[in-house]
């Protein structure tokens, strides 16, 4: 009985102790509401990191997780009821029109990006993405764009299948160029019975996310890309002429969405139900030839937890079109187009303007932005967060202590700055209502690969529906946000 | 008891009307619940009836965007930023996508309504016996009725994994009895025709037990005289269920049906995390085109006007529901 109180006694008082401790600090007794996206990716990094600010500062941090697909509305709605949810935001740096023009965020204050080294973050993961007009709205958290992984240890001219391959389809196999190789290996590759990890089982050609409401809408995307770029313009993906009318179903968009729907065929019979989440699993396991995603998928292959494909995996830039649509001229091009697709922009944090704790809020978003904290979830497994700095594209070593070996990173580095090095690489629909576009979009590109409809169908259904955004939200208004967006002079 | 209540019990009269003072208290005790009422349902009733009939929409009216054009002075009606509008209704009668989505409810409705009435109903029977262990099968039947429906569908959509899935496993070792080449691979959520029946399997498999509960109490409540007398005159076990059982049971039966049958029509939690509405637009519930009217497009006018069409097809359903058990009911008991 004794020892028991004894123990109680203790206890009790390291819990005082604690809670004595935690109040001294900066942001006693505050408590930040952090919305974000359900982990592991994105949300992970703030609960697991949280509790160190915590200690620094006395603050706590609640940290709120919401499906993709819902995201947006919750924070929308949020801001829109007036309802003052949130005090930290994370969030697809494409929602900018949505939150940033309104006014919803507190300008972030020049000192605290001043402390954030802004001279070592790629500029199109810096202003680019967290300003909206002159104002800096939000932090750079992440740089996104698009990629291929394939499995290095299958496709490569010493494979012990390239004979085959070389034999049907008349040249060797590597690393696809063009989206017409791409599918080829995809062919060739799905249900053979490859060694994996030395077990011979059948593998499936591709792993591409195809889930509605999820983020599987950005893999299409990446496809029509080198379809519908125009070489050498900033504009001409979307829209840019001066009706602002939507390039979406061009012949250019409807190849594109062709290729996205025999990707259906030649990955796994659930694809269609595959978000992000599930294509990660499944590419590292060794179960597909290639894969489309984000950054993410690199760190993730060379994690002994969940890859056992480790060291073969190949990184390159999103393939080329053998030929692209010139809607100028209305007319096909037979040049080959390689044009990367800078998907999503990157997961940016902002501060709600009408937050009570805004001043700790912001020292938390600057703890989650610091550089080193960037640095270390970059190359981390599972936490959403991709290269964004200069000194992580130069410091291999940095990649080599997390598990890569030099080969590997130097490759994986090379992809990644290549995409978004390209000249001809394609910006995100960054303009008020961008997440209404895209919705319609995704909606009407899952009912393509349903054959629901056919897929000019769908296009010409995306393009009435984005008609009428445009309509009501100022088709002067949303063209000049698109030129600013990607840089076009006009 | 006292001799107003004796008086009361042998006549059957009514208690006299009390004196103003209760008549007011009575109202005045009332009168919060009305309030309530009014407040948290009539009134969000009315009101998204008004905006069924405007244009409001998250960043503003379209017409009044094209009238700005000619005229940049001008609001919309009364200059409060919206439009008074039959658009949406007009709408209603064209939109694909809401025919789909309100086709595919009614499957819901129909298909899940008949699985979980039936098997609800037999279980309920089988849960009436007497036999070992009953207690503790009567607890376990009951248990998915516990689970929150996003865990329910959380643990669906493991089940029915077309790959990893214990279904999966399971068809491909009946494969492997039947000696077939290849194991027979059911797209229990890609495929178009089939995912919506697995939508109604995971819903009835949460819901049947919400029916057996019900069916099973009423069960227990039936007076053994009217089984011993049937007995007496020679009635088989199949005479007695559908002579005496089902008859009585039906008027709770029509309270079950009608329970179930409105909350399938707003069936949405199941679907999202199953399917997300997919493929295309095959397992979209109306429920769900609302939400996604309203808060992903910010159309609130049209979601208004889509939610009366809910509301119609929910009215409609419990007044054929109503009627039919108006002419099954008395026949029966007759």
């Amino acid at each position: 009985m004794r020892k028991s109180f004894l123990f109680l006694t203790v206890v009790l008082l390291a819990l005082m102790s604690f809670s004595i401790v935690g109040a001294q600090g900066e942001y006693a007794g505050l408590t930040i509401v952090v919305a974000t996206q359900t982990g592991p990716s994105i949300s992970g990094p703030i609960k697991d990191f949280a509790p160190e600010w915590e200690a620094m500062t006395g603050a706590s941090v609640q940290v709120q997780e919401f499906a993709f697909g819902e995201l947006f509305e919750k924070m929308l709605a949020s801001f829109e009821t007036g309802s003052n949810d949130f005090d930290m935001l994370v969030f697809p740096a494409d929602w900018a029109g949505d939150f940033m023009a309104p006014g919803y965020f507190e300008p972030i204050p020049q000192e605290l990006l001043d402390s954030l080294d802004p001279a070592d973050i790629v500029p199109l993961y810096a202003n680019r993405i967290t300003a909206w007009g002159d104002t800096i709205y939000a932090l750079p958290y992440d740089g996104d764009s698009h990629m291929l992984y394939y499995r290095k240890d299958l496709i490569n001219p010493e494979s012990p299948y390239a004979a085959d391959f070389e034999a049907e389809y008349g040249y060797p196999l590597d690393e696809p160029q063009t989206w017409s190789q791409y599918y080829d290996i995809a062919t060739f590759f799905n249900g053979r019975e490859v060694d994996t990890a030395g077990e011979m089982a059948p593998i499936y050609g591709v792993a591409e996310a195809q889930r509605r409401d999820a983020q599987a809408y950005w893999v299409f995307l990446s496809h029509a890309a080198s379809y519908g770029k125009i070489p050498g313009n900033p504009c001409f993906f979307f829209s840019c002429d001066d009706s602002f009318t939507p390039q979406v179903n061009n012949p250019g968009w409807v190849a594109a969405l062709d290729d996205y729907i025999k990707s259906r065929d030649l990955g796994s019979p659930e694809q269609i139900q595959w978000d992000v989440a599930q294509t990660r699993v499944t590419f590292p396991a060794g179960c597909c030839a290639m894969n489309i995603d984000w950054g993410d998928v690199g760190p993730i292959s060379y994690n002994p937890n969940a890859s056992v494909i480790i060291g073969n995996t190949g990184f390159a830039v999103l393939p080329a079109a053998d030929h692209y649509w010139n809607y100028e001229t209305g007319a096909w091009v037979e040049e080959v187009n390689r044009a990367p697709f800078i998907a999503f922009g990157g997961w940016v944090i902002a501060v709600a303007k009408d937050s009570d704790v805004k001043e700790a809020a912001l020292d938390f978003a600057a703890f989650m932005a610091a550089p080193e904290m960037v640095k270390l979830l970059a190359v981390t497994p599972d936490t959403g967060v991709n290269p964004s700095r200069y000194s992580q594209f130069e410091d291999v070593q940095l990649w080599v202590d997390a598990g890569f070996d030099q080969a590997g990173a130097e490759d994986y580095l090379d992809a990644v700055l290549n995409t978004i090095a390209d000249p001809n690489a394609v910006l995100d629909l960054r303009i008020r209502g961008s997440a209404e576009y895209l919705q319609a979009l995704d909606f009407e590109v899952n009912r393509a690969l349903a054959n629901e409809v056919s897929a000019q169908e769908a296009l010409d259904n995306v393009a009435a529906a984005w008609d009428a955004i445009s309509d009501r939200l100022g088709r002067a208004e949303q063209l000049d946000q698109y030129r600013n967006a990607v840089g076009f002079g006009g | 008891m006292s001799e107003t209540e004796i008086q009361v019990r042998k006549t059957g009269a009514a208690p006299s009307k009390g004196s103003r003072e209760d008549t007011i208290m009575k109202r005045v005790f009332l009168s919060p619940a009305v309030v309530i009422i009014l407040l948290f349902s009539i009134f969000p009733l009315i009101w998204s009836l008004g905006i069924s009939f405007t244009d409001v929409q998250r960043g503003g009216s379209a017409a009044i965007s094209a009238a700005q054009v000619e005229n940049p002075d001008y609001n919309g009606f009364l200059g409060m930023g919206f439009e008074v509008t039959l658009r949406n209704y007009q709408r209603i009668l064209e939109d694909s996508r809401l025919h789909t989505t309100a086709r595919n409810t009614l499957f819901y409705v129909v298909a899940g309504i008949t699985i979980q009435y039936v098997i609800g109903f037999g279980l309920a029977v089988v849960l009436n016996q007497e036999f070992r262990f009953r207690r503790i099968f009567r607890v376990l039947f009951l248990l998915p009725m516990m689970t929150t429906p996003v865990a329910a569908a959380y643990t669906g959509r493991m089940i029915f994994d077309q790959s990893l899935g214990p279904m999966a496993d399971l068809f491909k070792h009946v494969s492997q009895f039947l000696g077939l080449a290849t194991a027979i691979r059911v797209p229990w959520m890609t495929d178009p025709g089939v995912a919506p029946w697995t939508l109604v399997i995971v819903d009835s498999w949460q819901w049947i037990p919400f029916v057996t509960l019900i069916i099973l109490a009423a069960l227990q409540g039936m007076p053994e005289e009217l089984y011993e007398a049937a007995r007496v005159d020679g009635a088989n076990g199949w005479q007695i269920f559908w002579k005496i059982t089902f008859p009585i049971l039906l008027p709770i039966s029509v309270t079950v049906i009608m329970i179930r049958g409105l909350e399938i029509f707003k069936i949405i939690d199941v679907i999202v995390i199953m399917t997300g509405g997919g493929p295309g637009s095959s397992t979209e519930s109306l429920t769900m085109y609302i939400k996604d009217t309203a808060l992903q497009f910010g159309n609130f006018g049209y979601a208004a006007a889509i939610s009366y069409v809910l509301l119609v097809l929910v009215i409609a359903f419990t007044t054929a529901i109503l009627a039919l058990s108006r002419r099954l009911v008395p026949q029966n008991r007759a």
